[in-house]
């Protein structure tokens, strides 16, 4: 019985020992004033008074170091930082700068190839035409005109009484939407419909009656890797930044339980 | 003590550069220039907007905004953003051009003081913003409060300035960057709000397609009478200095151009276009210097070689000419804002000295007595939408200030509700109201206001160069919101061009003067010329195209002006006994807002010689394309309520463009014009 006391009393005195050696009391109560805090603090100073501190603003520099580190530890040990949304935010923000910095500045051409792959949507360019036009003013009787004009060059007649168009003859590797912005919605609808090299139409636009040959056409493009790459690397980059940031903040998701009022989860 | 002082001082001055002629260089942002596939060289219309404000500037944030540079560019580019009040901001189409243009001063401060942990939150005294755009203080109701900082609060302030020997004052003093002197500027948030919006404009920017400028608004006005003497300054490349001038740096603008020119022989080139000369009090176009001196023709040649442009249309109104001071003008009661921008309460702006047609004259006068003209400019419209995206269309408004003006009763177009109309602070620094059968209204100047305008810009391609370049020769046109394009040219065989020419444009390239330009004088030829108008397919038809020309007296330099309608709708002939068309018979349905749609014309075309010219009297002349007869704004909020548009405004307008004036010089009267020996200055800068 008293051998077990013994050995009792012995694991514990060990205990307390090792717990002396590796925690010597009063830690909490111990603050330690670096080097490089001072002059870090006093380089900041300097900026500000535009001149180096004598002894005596060294000797103030330190004094409120100190209080300034003492106010904050009683703060934290009231418990003043736990439901302070300024703190949270800020070191929310602090967080985020720190994942943004380690991410890397230049991308590997691999990583690039795999991003345009998954993205590649969004680099193509839209089917285009290049054609030319006669047009015929609305208000001069464009539309007789116009089906009078393409009979005439059936007959291989040439065309001598077209009006000129503000914004010129020939349009090259316009968009749809080009097209629609410059001539109007029903325009750029029709051109779906017409033939290469033929002189079609007449078609209305917002300004008149117009004979259109379309000359060359070019497909629905998809810019191959290196036409685009300067243009992937930016929209990379960016992604990126926005995604390890969201991926970090996933990833320490999964080690926590979230439970929402339930008034808020309907 | 007094040696230690010194040394402060000296250290002070040495440990700083001033860092508005700091560069950085933002090439690398954005891919660099390949083709463009719409390359013309007889010039295409490109639309665009030049003055947009978002989050970053102090009165937008005030008043609700949120959207950021990034924001702005979206929506120009088609896609939806939120205005502060909720509701989706769409443009009925993307625009070529934008450019974000934050007041440079106190520039992303109060974003700052209002996001809580931020340092900037934590200055003393601005405790009144700290989160001012919380969900939940951003309806109708915040409206008193969001005013009082507004007027109160900022000026307070911003007026609180470091005591004397504060070193950072001594700082603010020497280097100089007088805002560090203020006890709530943060040098490091303003710099990175800055960086910020040259980041959004280089990564938008989208040579063939979008256009960005780095650009931002210098709001500086008279010292008194609060003469309103904004800018926007708009920067062609991607050189950028560390932070813009502001008008804490020198309220006076000789003191802007002279950092303009002087980032420009570093090779950074920038133009500043002036605005809402409505709202100036005559001080935009006063015949002397913003210290009270004869203008000079050094003064002229600097105004023109960093002003070649000016803002004449916006949402606070349009300045192209005022009915007193154009009697004669049965189209000039329009848009019409005659109070002192930013008058609080509000004040009379006098005409004179504040609309363009009448600087086009003070113009000439000044350099009919050898002091050069400070006022040779073009023209173009832009919005001042300060929700990040500019409203341009009638029936889909939403005024340009945010929560304030975002809602019909708050712009003045729907009555108020009872308890709106007692909660109004009224009489002194309030609000006054109109009292009508349909109800209560409040007159808060919003409901003068338009849903205008837009830059037109004739360049060979959709790049910065090109669109750069085009404003620099004043190549550009001015609309009231609409997308109607407009071909001006002029020469002494303009009339001889064939108008059913195909290759009509590139003769007239070939023959004469394009907007902007110059006709010399030779002997006694007389000017003709050329007009074209197109009409925006989502607007109403063409009604007349008119030339505005304005000429002084040889003898005296009296001023006579007159305005000759040149091409009519429907084929119908100008009265040559009043210059004027007919009545096309164009009408809108007030009830409805349909508008006759067969009446009006798609184009307008006609060659004009001028029938009354003396080739010894400086002239110029410019285009007004009027469109016919659609609603207003005000008229579209109140169909929507199921009311009668309000009784003492206008309930329809004529949508309309002003192309850039070509000027007729006499012989031997422009040896030593600005705009001449500004062309060899010119030659320089363009390489």
């Amino acid at each position: 019985m008293s051998r077990k006391l013994i050995l009792f009393l012995g694991i514990g005195l060990s205990i307390f020992l090792v717990d002396l050696f590796f925690n010597p009391p009063n830690e909490e109560k111990t603050i330690y004033i670096t080097n490089e805090e001072v002059i870090a603090l006093i380089n900041t100073w300097s900026l500000q008074m535009a001149r180096e501190p004598n002894n005596d603003e060294i000797r103030s520099i330190i004094d409120s170091l100190v209080e300034e580190e003492i106010l904050y530890r009683e703060a934290l040990r009231l418990g003043l930082d736990s439901e302070d949304r300024i703190i949270k935010r800020r070191l929310a923000q602090k967080i985020t700068f720190l994942k943004q910095e380690t991410i890397s500045t230049e991308p590997e051409i691999k990583e690039l190839e795999v991003f345009y792959e998954k993205t590649k949507d969004s680099y193509l360019l839209p089917k285009s035409f290049s054609f030319t036009h006669i047009y015929f003013a609305e208000n001069k009787g464009g539309d007789l005109k116009a089906t009078q004009a393409k009979l005439d060059l059936k007959d291989n007649k040439s065309v001598s009484n077209a009006d000129p168009f503000l914004l010129g003859k020939n349009f090259s590797n316009r968009s749809l939407l080009d097209i629609k912005r410059d001539f109007g919605e029903a325009f750029a609808t029709a051109f779906l419909d017409l033939s290469l090299n033929n002189w079609e139409g007449p078609i209305k636009s917002t300004y008149g009656s117009h004979l259109v040959k379309i000359l060359d056409t070019r497909e629905e493009y998809m810019p191959t890797f290196e036409e685009v790459i300067s243009q992937v690397k930016v929209d990379f980059l960016l992604k990126q930044r926005d995604k390890q940031i969201k991926e970090f903040v996933d990833d320490l998701k999964t080690d926590y339980q979230v439970i929402i009022s339930p008034s808020f989860t309907q | 003590m007094r040696n230690l002082f010194i040394t402060v001082l000296i250290l002070t001055f040495i440990s700083c550069t001033d860092t508005r002629y700091e560069l950085v260089d933002y090439s690398g942002v954005a891919s660099a220039v390949s083709d463009t596939p719409d390359y013309n060289e007889d010039r295409n219309a490109y639309f665009g907007d030049t003055h947009i404000h978002t989050k970053y500037s102090f009165d937008a944030y005030i008043f609700g905004t949120t959207a950021t540079p990034d924001d702005a560019y979206r929506f120009a580019q088609g896609e939806t953003i939120q205005h502060p009040l909720g509701f989706d901001m769409k443009i009925n189409e993307p625009l070529d051009f934008y450019a974000v243009t934050d007041h440079a001063f106190f520039l992303g401060m109060i974003s700052a003081w209002s996001d809580t942990s931020s340092y900037a939150s934590t200055l003393p005294g601005v405790e009144a913003f700290h989160n001012l755009n919380r969900d939940g203080n951003r309806g109708v109701d915040s409206i008193v409060d969001r005013f009082n900082l507004f007027g109160n609060q900022v000026r307070n302030i911003l007026a609180d300035v470091r005591p004397w020997w504060d070193p950072i004052l001594w700082r603010a003093v020497l280097i100089p960057h007088l805002q560090l002197g203020s006890k709530v500027f943060d040098h490091d948030t303003h710099i990175s709000a800055w960086a910020d919006i040259v980041r959004a404009a280089e990564e938008a920017n989208d040579p063939g397609k979008f256009t960005t400028f780095t650009a931002y608004e210098f709001t500086t006005s008279t010292d008194v009478g609060n003469g309103n003497l904004h800018r926007n300054v708009i920067f062609k490349g991607d050189q950028i200095p560390v932070r813009p001038h502001s008008r804490i740096d020198s309220i006076n603008p000789e003191n802007l151009w002279k950092w303009m020119d002087g980032l420009r022989e570093m090779g950074v080139d920038s133009i500043a276009i002036p605005h809402n000369s409505n709202g100036s009090n005559g001080a935009m176009f006063d015949m002397r210097t913003f210290k009270g001196k004869p203008i000079t023709q050094d003064y002229a040649e600097m105004r023109m070689r960093n002003e070649p442009l000016v803002e004449m249309t916006q949402v606070k109104g349009t300045s192209d000419t005022h009915p007193l001071l154009s009697p004669n003008d049965e189209f000039a009661d329009f848009g019409i804002y005659d109070s002192r921008i930013g008058s609080f309460p509000r004040t009379y702006s006098f005409p004179s000295g504040g609309y363009v047609r009448d600087a086009f004259f003070k113009g000439m006068v000044l350099e009919y007595s050898a002091q050069g003209n400070p006022f040779k400019f073009g023209l173009i419209g832009a919005s001042d939408s300060h929700t990040g995206a500019g409203a341009y269309s009638e029936n889909d408004y939403w005024s340009k200030i945010g929560i304030i003006d975002g809602t019909p009763e708050g712009r003045g177009s729907v009555p108020l509700s009872e308890l709106q109309a007692s909660q109004l602070p009224q009489g002194g620094a309030g609000v006054s109201l109109t009292k009508t059968d349909q109800g209560t209204y409040a007159n808060t100047g919003f409901e003068t206001w338009g849903a205008s305008g837009l830059a037109g810009v004739w360049a060979e391609e959709n790049t910065r160069d090109s669109l750069f370049s085009a404003m620099r020769r004043k190549e550009t046109f001015a609309t009231t919101g609409n997308r109607m394009k407009v071909r001006f040219f002029g020469g002494f065989e303009t009339n001889q061009l064939d108008l059913d020419d195909e290759n009509l444009v590139k003769a007239a390239y070939a023959n004469s003067s394009t907007m902007g330009g110059e006709i010399l004088a030779d002997g006694d030829k007389v000017p003709s010329f050329l007009v074209w108008a197109q009409r925006d397919k989502n607007g109403a038809p063409l009604q007349r195209v008119q030339i505005i020309k304005g000429s002084i007296n040889q003898f005296d330099s009296s001023p006579t002006e007159v305005i000759y309608d040149v091409a009519c709708s429907n084929g119908l002939q100008v009265d040559p006994l009043t210059n004027r068309c007919p009545d096309n018979g164009a009408r809108v349905d007030i009830e409805t807002c349909a508008f006759s749609k067969d009446v009006g014309s798609a184009e307008l075309k006609a060659t004009w010689t001028d029938p009354d010219f003396n080739p010894n009297d400086r002239a110029f002349y410019y285009v007004r394309v009027l469109e016919n007869p659609t609603c207003r704004w005000s008229t579209w909020d109140a169909i929507r309520r199921g009311l009668a548009p309000r009784p003492d405004i206008h309930d329809t307008i004529q949508e309309r463009a002003w192309s850039s004036p070509i000027w007729f010089v006499p012989t031997g009267s422009n040896t030593l014009a600005p705009a001449q020996s500004m062309q060899s200055d010119l030659a320089e800068y363009v390489e």
